[in-house]
């Protein structure tokens, strides 16, 4: 297993205000897998994929990511783990706006002791000719692309992808999800995406269903769909 | 990284040009006038230690109230003091005094400013403000007491670098007084010509060796002085006010004492006879009672004292004898003079106890009169009149000094007012941080560090002050700056003029101070923006104010909007507007 989550807890507030978001989750990622976390609103999912980022801490329970624990780590350990693990892609691009799109991959770049190579990641991503281009002459799409390149410099072993198409219009959201089957392939690149979108379990290896803070239902995805064929995007 | 978001703050640079151009010329503007305050001051500062060893300053001056003789003049420079004359007496005319003073030979030199020392009895060197004030060139002429002289020169001297009349003086009236060096022999002319009582009797001192400013004085104090010899009119009336009550007091007591013992002795000499007068008296009664125990004897009766007043009327009774009648009185009368006698010699024997005690007063009370009067009335007279060290003449140094608080508070101020300046930019730069959190945030998220990201919000700011510090400084340092500064200086002190010097410490301050503070202040502004959470960055987390939370409902929305805005950021505006206050305070304090 690549990531293993046992018992997960976390609960929010104090005192009489305590509200429980996870509730004991427990799932496994094997490696080179796309996973899909769905639920409801407030079923707990976003902050699933930010305890795993080390974006949050935990209450209880355990994550494990290429078998080592990192719930509990301290802060700058947990910035190690994210510099050295993790790519993250979110549902608004958060570029810097005053750098070209090759610069703000750069800016990354340095994180990792073996980047990719930004021309090809560029060429991958099809922003080659945007590559000198500011955030604000690009579309959504294009914005989104750049956010996925700048995820993907340093070549990250897990990619967690927070509603990375909820601000796209369909079609710009399928070239997105073809673009992150494709790195899926090319790279081996774990991939656990947070999403609304029921159409995404389709093209992923296994879909979790997330409710009220528990593991409802997983199930690992046999009859795969491409991304290109996906329908209701 | 850091290659590629030194491209992002020249685009910030470019985009926010007139925001960070406006702040670099406040940080040219600061430091320019901290500069040339500073450099000028350290012009007049290091100048006045160079021209002062140059023009032999003198440690100190005292005057007397009588010259000091030859031989006392030698003894003092025995003792490793040079010292020199600088006797001077005031002409007054139209409300101007002119200052009349012997060309120096050793101390307190003349530094020219313009033409030549007098040569002829009918030169004269002019003190360079009077002249600037009065607007006398050299080769005017101008009357001193009658007298008239070429002007063959202007400048000053450095014991008069604040060329007030009186050492009392806080302010300088160049246009009202002045200084004039003329030639030995023309002032001593002028002494004897007007039998000059108002000159004042001053000697410069240079202590060369071991020789103290104190053991000078205490030297000079110990000098024999006869204060008869002074001619000075309110130096008599100061004697007749001082030394003259104290003797006056002295003298009555002892007239007392003198009184008391005279007193004593009469009195005892008076006493010495009370026996005398005493046994004189019963001597006349016992006489007359002799005579009247004759003329009773044959009525055999015995007269006693004790007993004739009764004898003498049982007989007078009995003889209806008018004669023994008589005699009865004559006794009464003798007998009462005998006791009235016991009496008087009795109160004579008291008062001359009471005299004995008044004398004995009279002793007590001039003994501890002199005791008060040796302990709280220095009877000392001695020659000494004032005794000034240089570092106690406002005279002295007065630009020098002056100049050294300017260029303290210069410091000072440049220091705060940078602060200010740095307190300002951290704001854009927290504006900015704010504006890019969800940026800065997705970043902490991919593993960028919080010392990344401080070190490049840092760059700008302390850019801006790097360069504002350099300009200001370059500025601040030119000759048409330092000029403007020290044109301060010499319109109202009388100095020489300095050379611009160029401290490298303030070449240091214009290149390092501004870029520190910049780094400093931005730093625990920044920090403390960089130091939340990723998320709490992704999601623009803001603090609840607490005081923008007042009920304002009672104003309409524009009023109760501009209001909340401003508690929103009180701090900043109580933090701008106390911070230049104080740098205000310092500035005007130093200048």
């Amino acid at each position: 297993m690549y990531l293993e989550v046992k018992g997960l807890k976390k609960k929010y507030g104090n005192g009489s205000n305590i509200v429980s978001v996870l509730k004991g989750i427990s799932f496994s990622v094997e490696k080179g897998q796309m996973c899909v976390i769905q639920g409801t609103s407030g079923s707990g999912k976003s902050t699933l994929l930010n305890c795993i980022g080390g974006l949050e801490t935990t209450d209880e329970g355990s994550i494990k990511v290429s078998g080592k624990e990192i719930s509990g780590l301290s802060m700058s350990d947990f910035s190690d783990y994210r510099r050295d693990n993790l790519g993250f892609i979110f549902q608004f691009y958060n570029l810097v706006p005053n750098l070209t799109v090759k610069e703000n991959i750069k800016v990354c770049e340095f994180l990792a002791q073996s980047p990719l190579d930004i021309d090809e990641l560029l060429k991958t991503l099809g922003l080659t000719e945007h590559q000198d281009k500011f955030p604000s002459q690009l579309s959504g799409g294009q914005q989104q692309r750049c956010a996925i390149a700048r995820a993907l410099v340093k070549n990250p072993r897990l990619l967690l992808c927070d509603e990375p198409t909820g601000a796209l219009d369909s079609e710009t959201s399928r070239d997105i999800l073809i673009l992150l089957e494709e790195i899926n392939k090319k790279y081996g690149t774990t991939m656990l995406i947070v999403t609304h979108n029921n159409s995404i379990k389709e093209m992923v290896h296994k879909v979790i269903f997330v409710k009220d803070g528990l593991v409802k239902n997983q199930y690992e995805n046999k009859k795969r769909i491409p991304a290109k064929e996906l329908e209701d995007l | 990284m850091k290659k590629v978001l030194n491209k992002r703050i020249l685009r910030d640079l470019k985009n926010n040009f007139a925001r960070y151009a406006a702040l670099f010329l406040l940080i040219v503007l600061g430091m320019y006038i901290v500069t040339s305050m500073v450099a000028s001051s350290e012009n007049v500062i290091r100048g006045t230690i160079e021209k002062n060893e140059l023009n032999c300053v003198e440690d100190g001056e005292f005057s007397v109230f009588v010259p000091l003789t030859n031989e006392q003049l030698d003894s003092i420079r025995a003792n490793d003091v040079d010292i020199e004359e600088i006797f001077n007496f005031d002409y007054s005319e139209n409300g101007q005094v002119i200052r009349v003073m012997k060309v120096r030979d050793s101390i307190n030199l003349i530094e020219l400013n313009e033409g030549n020392l007098p040569h002829y009895d009918n030169e004269l060197v002019l003190e360079q403000r009077y002249a600037s004030e009065n607007n006398i060139k050299i080769g005017d002429d101008i009357f001193i007491s009658g007298k008239k002289f070429k002007v063959s020169g202007t400048g000053c001297v450095p014991d008069y670098d604040m060329p007030i009349r009186k050492i009392s003086d806080t302010s300088v009236e160049s246009s009202d007084f002045g200084i004039a060096f003329v030639t030995g022999t023309m002032y001593d002319t002028f002494i004897t010509e007007s039998n000059c009582k108002a000159q004042e009797y001053i000697y410069a001192y240079r202590l060369k060796g071991e020789f103290s400013a104190d053991n000078l004085k205490k030297f000079i104090k110990d000098m024999e002085f006869d204060y008869h010899d002074v001619e000075d009119k309110y130096f008599q009336d100061y004697i007749s006010n001082t030394l003259g009550k104290k003797d006056d007091l002295t003298n009555g007591i002892k007239e007392l004492v003198d009184g008391s013992e005279k007193l004593s002795d009469g009195l005892s000499e008076i006493t010495s006879h009370n026996d005398d007068i005493r046994k004189g008296a019963d001597d006349i009664f016992e006489i007359f009672l002799l005579q009247a125990n004759e003329a009773v004897s044959f009525m055999g009766i015995n007269l006693t004292v004790d007993n004739y007043a009764s004898e003498l009327e049982k007989c007078v009774a009995v003889t209806q004898n008018s004669e023994l009648s008589e005699l009865k009185n004559t006794l009464d009368k003798l007998k009462e003079f005998s006791d009235k006698t016991e009496e008087y010699t009795d109160r004579v024997s008291e008062v001359y106890d009471g005299s004995d005690e008044i004398e004995s007063g009279m002793k007590e009370l001039q003994e501890k009169t002199e005791e008060i009067s040796e302990k709280y009335f220095d009877g000392q007279i001695d020659n000494l009149m004032m005794f000034l060290k240089a570092e106690d003449n406002p005279r002295i140094n007065a630009a020098s000094n002056e100049r050294m608080v300017n260029r303290n508070m210069g410091l000072l101020a440049g220091v705060v007012v940078m602060i200010l300046f740095m307190y300002v930019i951290s704001v854009f730069v927290v504006h900015q941080i704010q504006s890019e959190s969800s940026v800065i945030g997705t970043l902490y998220a991919l593993g960028v560090k919080k010392k990344d990201l401080i070190f490049h919000y840092l760059r700008l700011p302390t850019l801006i002050a790097f360069l504002g510090g350099i300009t200001g400084g370059i500025i601040g340092f030119s000759k048409f700056a330092i000029d403007s500064q020290m044109s301060q200086v010499y319109s109202y002190y009388s100095v020489p003029e300095y050379e611009n010097v160029y401290p490298v410490y303030l070449l240091v301050y214009c290149i390092v101070m501004p870029s520190v503070i910049a780094m400093i202040v931005n730093y625990i502004v920044i920090n403390q923006k960089l130091s939340k959470t990723a998320l709490s960055l992704i999601r623009n987390e803001q603090k609840e104010s607490k005081i923008s939370n007042v009920n304002l409902k009672k104003f309409s929305f524009i009023r109760s909007f501009q209001i909340r805005q401003i508690l929103r950021e009180i701090r900043i505006v109580f933090t701008i507007v106390f911070g230049m206050f104080i740098a205000l305070l310092i500035f005007m304090i130093g200048i």
